[in-house]
C-alpha cells in the first residue's frame, strides 16, 4: 500500500483490529466450496467444444429433421429419394445403411456437447418463455467474446420499460453471472427488487 | 500450502481446468474474505451464506477473469456487490445495533489471560465495527482486509478520495470514541 494513500492515522486500531483476526470459514464451508470448484474444473476439462462441433451439431440436428419428416406416413416420395440413406437407417436396414451407420453415429461428440447444456436446462426453460428480444439480449451476452455490461444493462431497462419484469429478472440473473464484480444501479435495483 | 504463482496466474489456471490452482488461491483469500464479510454483517450463519454464495460467483465468472484483473480487487469487488443485495434484501440498511460478540462466544475457547484479554478486546472492536454507517464500516474493512488504498476506494466507490478519506477519519474516530477506554476501565 502506497504511504501517502495512509494518511489516515489508526495503528492502534488496526493493531487491535489484527490482534482479532481468529475469525475463519469451517472446514464444512471449505470443503463445499472447494468441490464445486473442482466439479466446474472437472467440467471444464471434459468439455472442450471442436471447432467442428457446431457443424457436427447442425449436421446430426438436420439428420433428425429429415428422419421425422420422412417418418410421417403421408411424406412426399421426392424428400425420400433426397435422403436414401437416412431412410434406410430409419427403416429397414440394408448393408449399405449398416456401413454407413456404424463410423458415423453423431451421438458421442453430440452428447458431449449437451452436458453443459443439460447444466443450463432450467435456465434455458425459462429463456423459451421470455419474449424473442429478450431471448436474443442473452444469446449476445453469451456469444460476444468480451460482453459489455453497459449492453447487459440497456437490455434489462428495456424489458422493464416494457413491462417485461420476468424477463428483466432473468437478464439480472445473467448479468450477476456474467459481470458479478459490477454494481447494479441503484434506480434498476430499485425497480427489480420492489417489483 | 505455498505457490508462487501471482494470483490472476492462479485463478487463469483455474479457469483453464485445473482445480489446485483454486486451492492455492482459495487458501490465501479464505480469511480475509470470511472476515470482511462477517465483520460488515456481523451474523457467522448470514456470513456463512453470503461466503459460498462469493465463491459461487467467483468459480462461475471464471472465464471472465484477465489477466489485469487483479484477482483479490476483483474478488473484494463480488464480495461487496453481493453484500449490497444482501443489505437491500434485508431492507436497505445494515443491521446496525446487532452484537456480534455472542455470535463467536463459542468459538474463544478461554484460555490463558491474554488470549481472553485479546479476544474480548476482539469482541468489542467487533461490537463497536457494527454500529458504524455502512459506508464507514465498508471503508475500514476494505482497507484492512483488501489492502485498498484511498484511490482504489474511491475508485471502487465513484467518489472522490477526500470523501474516501472522510470517510476513514470518521469511521476511526467513532472507533475509537466507541472503545473509550473510560468505558472499559472495569476490566482492566
Amino acid at each position: 500500500m502506497n504511504a501517502n494513500d495512509r494518511d489516515n492515522p489508526n495503528t492502534e486500531l488496526e493493531a487491535m483490529y489484527r490482534a482479532g483476526r481468529d475469525v475463519e470459514p469451517d472446514r464444512g464451508l471449505d470443503r463445499r466450496i472447494r468441490a464445486r470448484a473442482e466439479q466446474a474444473a472437472r467440467s471444464r476439462r471434459k468439455w472442450r467444444p471442436p471447432v467442428w462441433a457446431g457443424g457436427l451439431a447442425t449436421a446430426s440436428v438436420m439428420i433428425a429433421v429429415v428422419t421425422v419428416v420422412l417418418q410421417q406416413p403421408d411424406a412426399p416420395t421426392a424428400s425420400r429419394e433426397a435422403a436414401p440413406t437416412v431412410i434406410e437407417s430409419a427403416g429397414e436396414p440394408s448393408m449399405e445403411a449398416e456401413e454407413f451407420a456404424a463410423p458415423s453415429p453423431p451421438s458421442p461428440p453430440a452428447r458431449s456437447a449437451a452436458e453443459p447444456a443439460s447444466e443450463a436446462s432450467a435456465g434455458a426453460d425459462r429463456q423459451r418463455a421470455m419474449p424473442m428480444a429478450d431471448q436474443q439480449a442473452i444469446s449476445e451476452l453469451h456469444e460476444a467474446a468480451e460482453p459489455e455490461p453497459a449492453q447487459a444493462l440497456e437490455a434489462i431497462r428495456e424489458a422493464l420499460a416494457a413491462g417485461r419484469t420476468d424477463s428483466a429478472r432473468e437478464l439480472l440473473k445473467e448479468f450477476r453471472a456474467r459481470f458479478p464484480e459490477h454494481d447494479l444501479p441503484e434506480d434498476l435495483a430499485r425497480q427489480l427488487e420492489d417489483g | 500450502m505455498s505457490d508462487g504463482r501471482d494470483d490472476d496466474e492462479l485463478m487463469l489456471t483455474f479457469a483453464a481446468g485445473d482445480a489446485g490452482a483454486f486451492d492455492a488461491l482459495y487458501e490465501r483469500y479464505r480469511k480475509p474474505l470470511y472476515r470482511y464479510l462477517f465483520h460488515a454483517v456481523g451474523d457467522r450463519a448470514v456470513a456463512d451464506d453470503l461466503y459460498q454464495d462469493i465463491w459461487s460467483r467467483i468459480i462461475d465468472a471464471r472465464a471472465q477473469f484477465r489477466r489485469g484483473n487483479g484477482f483479490k480487487r476483483w474478488a473484494f469487488r463480488i464480495a461487496h456487490n453481493r453484500l449490497v443485495d444482501h443489505w437491500r434484501a434485508v431492507g436497505r440498511q445494515p443491521a446496525m445495533d446487532s452484537e456480534p460478540t455472542e455470535q463467536l462466544a463459542d468459538q474463544h475457547s478461554g484460555g490463558p489471560d491474554a488470549n481472553a484479554e485479546r479476544n474480548q478486546q476482539a469482541d468489542r472492536l467487533r461490537s463497536a465495527l457494527m454500529k458504524l454507517p455502512a459506508e464507514q464500516r465498508e471503508a475500514f474493512l476494505l482497507q484492512q482486509e483488501a489492502g485498498l488504498t484511498l484511490a482504489e476506494l474511491a475508485e471502487r466507490d465513484g467518489v472522490g478520495r477526500e470523501t474516501v478519506k472522510s470517510r476513514l477519519r470518521y469511521a476511526t474516530a467513532k472507533l475509537r470514541k466507541f472503545l473509550d477506554p473510560g468505558a472499559e476501565a472495569a476490566g482492566e
